[in-house]
């Protein structure tokens, strides 16, 4: 668990779920002049998988190298953001060349980053970006690179029922991952999603996913006014009280729009 | 190369290793001599990657602890793709499919050997100069639909992994043959969290039925319809010059790749376009769902317009489909080796061309943005590993901003090993950010050179701020 300054305008936080293992990584990065702002410009978390370690070393990976592509940014554009997937991707693919008992270990990857009104950003993988609006709407502002909505559209057409056990089976394999191969699949938003309407945002890894969006829109409403470390521990602790028994690493930053741009401008 | 037989070996007492073809992730083809009947087969062995490796001396295949059941599983599987040939091969001795002449077990492992194929990868025919016209790839397209997908699927059999790695043309009659019956066993590895096939050909079904090892009575939704889907992609690659979008993204874009309609594909009837248009609709109930049934249409559209007849007035080559060889420079290169692809046209170079890069969405784009020099990260496994000796050779090259210079990677790789097989990784360090692109497009990573069967031509730099650079190439040795 992760405890930030109280009033900074984001929050992040933790739980190992059921699992041996905390294979999620996650990454606050600020300027190239850290002094000079104490804001940061970028937020990045990495949901791993492998075996042997393979999921925390991939998931550290990826966020080691995002900060040292954007910390040494001169100004933060779409080129940041695809240097930053390369960097980690190039990476991975180092590591698991020099340590074969980690090959086939991956990682999920968002780098998201705001900038006036906008957000911006680069991911791959399952790992959900959400936006509750001002009307209380939750939205998922990234791609889901797994085989959900694939699935969806198959039992939408009728091929496949939802019963049948393959759809349980495939339905949170990745088609996209970072594993050092090839990046086949990724959704780089550079044009900017406008955030006037969002109230709060949310980067979580799937671990969330325990919890329906409907719930997870309760437990924000619900604490709307408290602010996003209120907001990041009542989502955690709704996962908890769930009990799962297999519930996945979970990982959360949860973000106030408008007061991250006031901050921002204080500086 | 590490765990493939050497030339000499003699296996199943009559079969003499010559080199070895191909390599893939559940077995090791090699090209051999029938030492009594002196003619030439392929024998495939199985051999499955990452679960077992060789004895150097008695040649035997030994498990790696904790594959066992894999390994076993995998096994089982092997012989079914020998069975499945067979039982095809009873019911209908077709020439578009390949013959398999024995099974048998040896060095805790199991074989076949088959007709040895000499031919050349459906793909490479295509943008060959042996293929004059348009009528030519109909042609193709209507054997292998007649000839060899519908004597599998009468046998009740699907392929299941049909595409243009899979389909061989020979040098003999110019016609297809169908290769590689091992699909069933792409899954092997279904621990995975990503999926394992070949993902530009494969049915968006195949995505949510692949075979795995705990099998829990999930119904099976494949079908002919999914060969057709294969079938159909590997035609709008040859027509193209690039593959399609992969079966889920098209299922979830709304994808504009017809090709009906594509004014730069007039040179094709507009029966066929619409057939293969129709194969490859996303949710299998859109497709044609027998091959009798997409027949039907080969055949309507046989009778209005005989494709030779139409095909004769066109002229040649440079209109059938896109050139994947072609580089925008006009240099057109030929796969080096393709005279040398004989069954299971597999990748023998392997490449893992390490830069710091993105693939674009656009497939066809064949250069790459390259950056300099990655951020290095020192995690406690590199800095272990770091130590570990690699044979490296390395050069500079002065690259030029307005032409392509092809780095000549090839002869240095000749020079590195006798026999030009094996991983290697190449590794470019530019001052300035540079261009890269390849004869295979954007074959440029470990998978993607699986893919497109690896690099068999050269690498082209070009300096992108205008000012010429030097950039130092490192080929790796990985093994």
């Amino acid at each position: 668990m992760v405890n930030r300054a109280k009033n900074t305008p984001f929050f992040a936080i933790q739980t190992i779920g059921k699992r041996d293992e905390q294979e999620d990584s996650y990454g606050i990065c600020y300027d190239f002049q850290p002094k000079s702002s104490p804001v940061p410009n970028c937020f990045v978390l990495a949901d791993g998988m492998g075996g042997h370690s393979g999921g925390k070393v991939a998931s550290q990976i990826a966020i080691d190298s995002v900060k040292l592509v954007v910390e040494d940014c001169d100004s933060f554009d779409e080129r940041t953001l695809r240097d930053s997937l390369s960097a980690a991707n190039l990476n991975i693919a180092e590591c698991v060349k020099l340590n074969s008992e980690l090959e086939g270990m991956g990682t999920t990857l968002v780098v998201l980053t705001i900038i006036g009104d906008n957000a911006f950003w680069v991911s791959v993988g399952d790992s959900p970006l959400l936006s509750l609006d001002n009307n209380h709407e939750l939205r998922l502002l990234n791609e889901d690179h797994s085989m959900r909505p694939v699935l969806d559209k198959l039992v939408e057409s009728g091929v496949l029922e939802k019963d049948n056990p393959e759809y349980q089976k495939k339905v949170s394999q990745l088609r996209s991952a970072l594993t050092g191969d090839n990046i086949e699949l990724y959704d780089l938003n550079s044009a900017g999603v406008s955030l006037a309407e969002s109230k709060y945002l949310v980067l979580s890894s799937d671990g969330l996913d325990t919890l329906s969006r409907e719930e997870v829109k309760n437990v924000m409403v619900a604490n709307a006014k408290k602010g996003p470390k209120a907001i990041a521990s009542e989502l955690i602790n709704a996962v908890d009280k769930k009990g799962s028994p297999k519930q996945d690493n979970t990982t959360l930053i949860v973000i106030d729009p408008l007061a991250y741009r006031k901050a921002k401008m204080i500086i | 190369m590490k765990d493939e037989l050497p030339p000499g070996t003699i296996l199943g007492n009559q079969y003499r290793v010559i080199e070895t073809l191909g390599r893939g992730g559940f077995g090791i083809t090699y090209k051999c001599e029938d030492i009594h009947l002196k003619f030439i087969v392929a024998v495939k062995e199985y051999f499955p990657d990452g679960m077992a490796q060789r004895d150097p001396k008695s040649f035997d295949v030994l498990v790696k602890s904790g594959s066992e059941d894999m390994f076993a599983w995998g096994l089982k599987k092997f012989l079914l793709e020998g069975t499945t040939l067979a039982a095809i091969q009873a019911k209908y001795s077709s020439e578009f499919i390949i013959k398999i002449l024995r099974y048998w077990k040896e060095h805790l492992t199991a074989y076949f050997a088959m007709e040895f194929v000499d031919g050349m990868q459906i793909d490479d025919f295509a943008s060959s100069d042996r293929i004059t016209s348009a009528a030519q790839v109909e042609a193709l397209f209507q054997s292998l639909c007649l000839k060899a997908l519908k004597p599998i699927h009468d046998s009740n059999f699907y392929h299941r992994d049909i595409k243009p790695a899979n389909i061989l043309v020979r040098h003999s009659n110019n016609e297809p043959v169908i290769i590689d019956f091992g699909a069933a066993r792409q899954t092997a590895g279904g621990k995975s969290t990503v999926a394992l096939l070949t993902p530009r050909y494969s049915a968006v079904e195949q995505y949510a039925s692949q075979e795995d090892m705990d099998d829990d009575g999930g119904k099976d939704i494949c079908g002919s319809f999914t060969d057709i889907y294969s079938l159909a992609a590997t035609f709008y690659f040859i027509i193209k010059g690039k593959p399609p979008q992969d079966a889920p993204s098209r299922i979830l874009g709304d994808n504009d790749d017809k090709l009906v309609g594509d004014s730069s594909l007039s040179h094709y009837s507009n029966d066929f376009l619409t057939q293969i248009d129709w194969g490859m609709q996303p949710i299998p109930k859109d497709r044609p769902q027998t091959i009798d049934e997409w027949l039907h249409q080969v055949e309507t559209v046989s009778k209005a317009a005989p494709p030779k007849g139409h095909a004769d007035k066109e002229p040649a080559k440079k209109q059938v489909g896109g050139n994947p060889k072609k580089l925008s420079s006009g240099i057109t290169i030929k796969p080096k080796h393709q005279k040398m692809l004989g069954i299971a046209a597999a990748a023998w170079f392997i490449f893992a061309i390490s830069i710091s890069k993105l693939n674009d969405s656009e497939d066809t784009q064949p250069e790459e943005f390259v950056s300099t020099s990655p951020p290095e990260i020192k995690t406690p496994e590199s800095r272990r590993a770091t130590t570990k000796k690699d044979a490296v050779t390395s050069w500079m090259v002065g690259i030029d901003a307005v032409g392509w210079t092809a780095i000549k990677v090839l002869p240095k790789l000749e020079n590195m090993q006798k026999k030009p097989s094996g991983s290697f990784q190449l590794r470019l360090h530019g001052e300035e950010q540079f261009r890269v692109k390849t004869t295979k497009g954007m074959a440029l990573t470990k998978s993607q050179a699986k893919n497109y069967g690896g690099i068999n031509g050269e690498v082209y730099l070009k300096s992108v701020n205008g000012t010429p650079q030097k950039v130092q190439v490192d080929i790796i040795h990985i093994d």
